[in-house]
């Protein structure tokens, strides 16, 4: 049955890298089903809601493999950009949309769930349900070289000296923020910066680094990729046990013995329903959004731009939401991100 | 190497069919720019997916020459029905729209189409001729500096605000106030939010322009009979007038081209900064600051040349370190990023011929900017005769429409509004409009850039003043504040 929907070739489907086996599995599968029985769905737009503003990484990714997503489903796929509260906005939009399959939307935990976090928005995050995931983004550590930081472990033990103070990243209050501080009270790392100042973005955090404004930071591989092959950046190391394919030499903090923050370090990029949506619509949306990332043309972009695609299913997704909002309460102090302006 | 890349990049701007996407792109850029609200960032978005097929050369040239021709295309709006179509060409309302109501707008359209090409031409030449040296000066910023560069701006208010400085400095800190609704910077700290996520990130400053410039002259219009053009005006002025006028003014361009290009480069300002700074600086200079805002010509040029600067100076962080000062550039670079082409020192050593290739595109977008703008544009001063009972409604709906599509906020729809009432009595009762967006545009960039610089130092403000810039930046600051009170004693004593 899988013979003329399994359209891609062998060589094709190796470019993909499985986060979730299990579900790969399970649509192979489903693969010829959507032309033969249920023929129904989707017979009208559907509306992709991202809660960020133009031209942004969620976006960027978004305009290349959407349309594909709308060719496998044989309808167009609107894109809505609501940008706004740290992406909470979106987010909620998508959250109080009809559960018929024809909104979807696209967010990246941990970093909307953070967001959620800090200052809790009227809706459950946790109930949305998740489609798939296209991409994943680890977080790095980067530092200036005048310093001449030999390695990640090195860095922890100029902080505990006291020789450096100020660790830096994104808006107190985010992401990157609350990684700093899990890592100041995890004993495992024992990060004792004594200052943190946050920028408007990674691009911004790496400029301040280079300029020695800050010594470190906190950077997303593809934010630090352009700085660090000019060598104006030193990378430390990369935050996600799974690495970096950017930086495939860094070593992960997990290589180094470090405890495993996966649930923080870093950005699973992942499609969600609103609560409520039919499992088989979520199937259906499943098996387009793994087709289009294996056509050719979103491929070939991922080759040449280097925004790597890795597809997940529906509950790595899920897990991503679910694991950020169990781990993080236990792990870090939200109230003390709370209060980070009187610090 | 940098001569090869250069002859290279002219081979490829010059290879049909790359010339005609510079005039589609400045076409497109100039509808978008003067529609508010539409603006040359949502234009763009539009438009990005779209240049997929083109390749990374043209799609660039094409998003570059959209951001350019909507730099200009923001001043047509602006002089016509004083509707800035972009908050880069918010200050050319304040006489654009003045010369129209007298009859004028045939020499303030050539006019602001020409200091356009020149202050966009002046900025990209020389962002060509420093490229060597760009990533090390933009390193020369940082957060103190930035922070000193917004309080720059803000003291400009002593300079604009005609009239009681007293209600110059209420209607500045009105504006200041304004921004501080929402997440505060640096902290995940909820100001004046009530529980709305669609006040999370406060006032739009573009819905706070078009409301404070469009909605409010609607309102004071409303009273009028007849066409925006005052009684029985007829046109005057010809195209070529208006672009002698400019051309006989070089040092304004040059220092308000230059003024856009040096705000340009400092993240979050861009135009919506550099153009009031620019006719300030003009009006600080003139003989003659009386006549500012009664449709004195150098006042369009001022502001026009500076927001066409403002594109080379934009482009510098953007290329350099991969940061969008604005929405237009965060749009240029999801464009380079999609067409694989990675911002930073890459784009100066290998792919030198491709940055050159769209610097020089955007140089000839400029020439096309003073065709299109002198040879067709200036044909839409007849709006100006058409019957406000005709106008006024468009503009309000264009306003309101303008204001959801910034962010499908409904926040900002009732932003447009409300300041439009605002702005209405404000005009009324001689507060200082100027002053007040200044404070809008200036107040986040500067408590975002003073918490970081604090945390940085620690809570010292020694750090505004260690450095030779940031000192330079102080004493700049003092001399404005100071100068208008030590000028006079200091010419009396000489006399």
């Amino acid at each position: 049955m899988g013979d003329n929907n399994d359209r891609s070739s062998a060589t094709r489907r190796d470019y993909i890298k499985y986060t979730g086996a299990a579900s790969a599995a399970a649509m192979t599968g489903l693969a010829g089903c959507s032309g033969g029985g249920d023929g129904e769905y989707p017979d009208g737009d559907i509306t992709y809601i991202i809660p960020f503003s133009e031209g942004g990484g969620t976006d960027t990714y978004a305009r290349q493999f959407i349309s594909h997503m709308g060719d496998e489903l044989g309808t167009n796929i609107a894109i809505e950009n609501v940008p706004g509260a740290a992406s909470l906005r979106g987010t909620g939009q998508l959250y109080n949309a009809d559960p018929d399959g024809y909104t979807i939307g696209g967010f990246n935990p941990p970093s909307t769930p953070v967001s959620a976090m800090v200052n809790p928005p009227e809706y459950d995050m946790t109930k949305l349900e998740g489609i798939g995931t296209y991409a994943r983004t680890p977080f790095v550590v980067v530092a200036n070289p005048s310093y001449e930081i030999e390695g990640f472990e090195d860095m922890i033990d100029r902080y505990a000296d006291g020789e450096l103070e100020i660790f830096s990243g994104k808006e107190r209050g985010g992401v990157d923020h609350v990684l700093a501080l899990l890592m100041k009270g995890n004993d495992s790392y024992d990060l004792q910066w004594d200052r943190y100042v946050g920028y408007d973005g990674t691009g911004p955090a790496v400029q301040a680094t280079i300029s020695d404004e800050v010594p470190v930071s906190i950077a997303t591989d593809t934010g630090a990729a352009g700085a660090a092959e000019d060598d104006r950046i030193d990378v430390l190391a990369c935050l996600s046990s799974q690495g970096s394919e950017v930086f495939p030499d860094i070593p992960s903090t997990t290589d180094l013995g470090y405890d495993n923050i996966d649930f923080l370090g870093q950005l699973v990029r992942g499609v969600f329903a609103p609560e409520g949506t039919s499992e088989d619509h979520i199937e259906v949306l499943t098996e387009a959004l793994e087709a289009a990332l294996q056509t050719d043309e979103v491929q070939s972009w991922s080759e040449e731009t280097g925004n790597v695609v890795e597809y997940g299913g529906p509950e790595s997704a899920s897990n991503a939401v679910a694991d950020a909002f169990e781990q993080i309460p236990e792990q870090v102090d939200l109230e003390a991100v709370r209060d980070a302006a009187s610090q | 190497m940098a001569f090869a890349a250069f002859s290279e990049a002219l081979s490829l701007v010059f290879s049909w069919p790359t010339p005609l996407w510079v005039v589609i792109g400045l076409t497109l850029g100039m509808i978008a720019g003067a529609l508010p609200g539409i603006g040359s960032s949502l234009g763009m978005a539009i438009i990005l997916p779209l240049t997929l097929p083109l390749g990374p050369i043209n799609a660039i040239i094409l998003l570059v020459s959209m951001y350019s021709g909507a730099m200009y295309g923001g001043s047509i709006s602006a002089i016509l029905v004083n509707v800035p179509g972009t908050g880069g060409a918010a200050a050319t309302t304040f006489d654009g729209y003045p010369m129209a109501k007298q009859g004028r707008a045939i020499d303030a359209l050539s006019m602001s189409a020409t200091a356009s090409a020149v202050g966009g031409f002046l900025s990209v030449i020389t962002l060509l001729l420093i490229s060597p040296i760009l990533i090390e000066a933009v390193l020369l910023f940082g957060s103190p500096e930035y922070f000193l560069m917004a309080i720059l701006g803000l003291s400009m208010i002593t300079i604009v605000a005609d009239g009681s400085m007293v209600k110059g400095l209420v209607a500045g800190a009105a504006g200041l106030l304004i921004t501080t609704i929402g997440i505060a910077p640096n902290s995940p700290e909820l100001r004046y939010t009530y529980g709305s996520l669609g006040l999370y990130d406060g006032i739009d400053f573009i819905a706070a322009l078009i409301g404070m410039f469009a909605i409010a002259e609607m309102l004071k219009l409303a009273g009028q009979e007849g066409g925006i053009a005052d009684g029985d005006i007829d046109l005057t002025g010809s195209t070529l007038s208006g672009v002698k006028e400019t051309l006989s003014h070089p040092g304004t361009i040059i220092k308000s081209g230059y003024i856009g290009m040096f705000i340009g480069a400092i993240p979050g300002a861009g135009a919506t900064v550099s153009n009031f700074l620019a006719y300030g600086e003009s009006m600080r200079s003139s003989d003659d600051p009386g006549s500012f805002g009664n449709g004195n010509p150098l006042g369009v040029i001022s502001s026009e040349a500076s927001n066409n600067g403002t594109i080379g100076g934009s482009l510098i962080p953007t290329i350099s370190f991969g940061i969008p000062g604005s929405g237009s550039t965060a749009v240029l670079l999801g464009g380079l990023l999609m067409h694989g082409l990675r911002p930073g020192p890459q784009l100066f050593e290998t792919d030198l011929h491709i940055t050159y290739a769209f610097l020089i595109a955007l140089l000839i977008g400029n020439i096309f900017i003073i065709l299109i703008g002198v040879l067709v544009v200036t044909r839409l001063a007849k709006l100006t005769l058409i019957d406000t009972h005709i106008i006024i409604p468009m503009i309000l709906v264009l306003s309101m429409v303008g204001g959801y599509t910034l962010r499908s906020n409904w926040v900002d729809v009732i932003t447009v509004l409300l300041l439009g009432f605002f702005g209405y009595i404000m005009v009324r009762k001689d507060y200082s409009i100027i002053a007040f967006v200044l404070g809008v545009v200036l107040g986040p960039i500067a408590e975002e850039n003073l918490m970081r610089s604090l945390q940085i130092s620690g809570g010292s403000y020694d750090i505004f003043v260690t450095k030779p810039l940031s000192l330079l930046i102080t004493a700049a600051i003092i001399l404005i504040l100071v100068g208008p009170y030590v000028k006079p004693a200091l010419e009396k004593r000489l006399a």
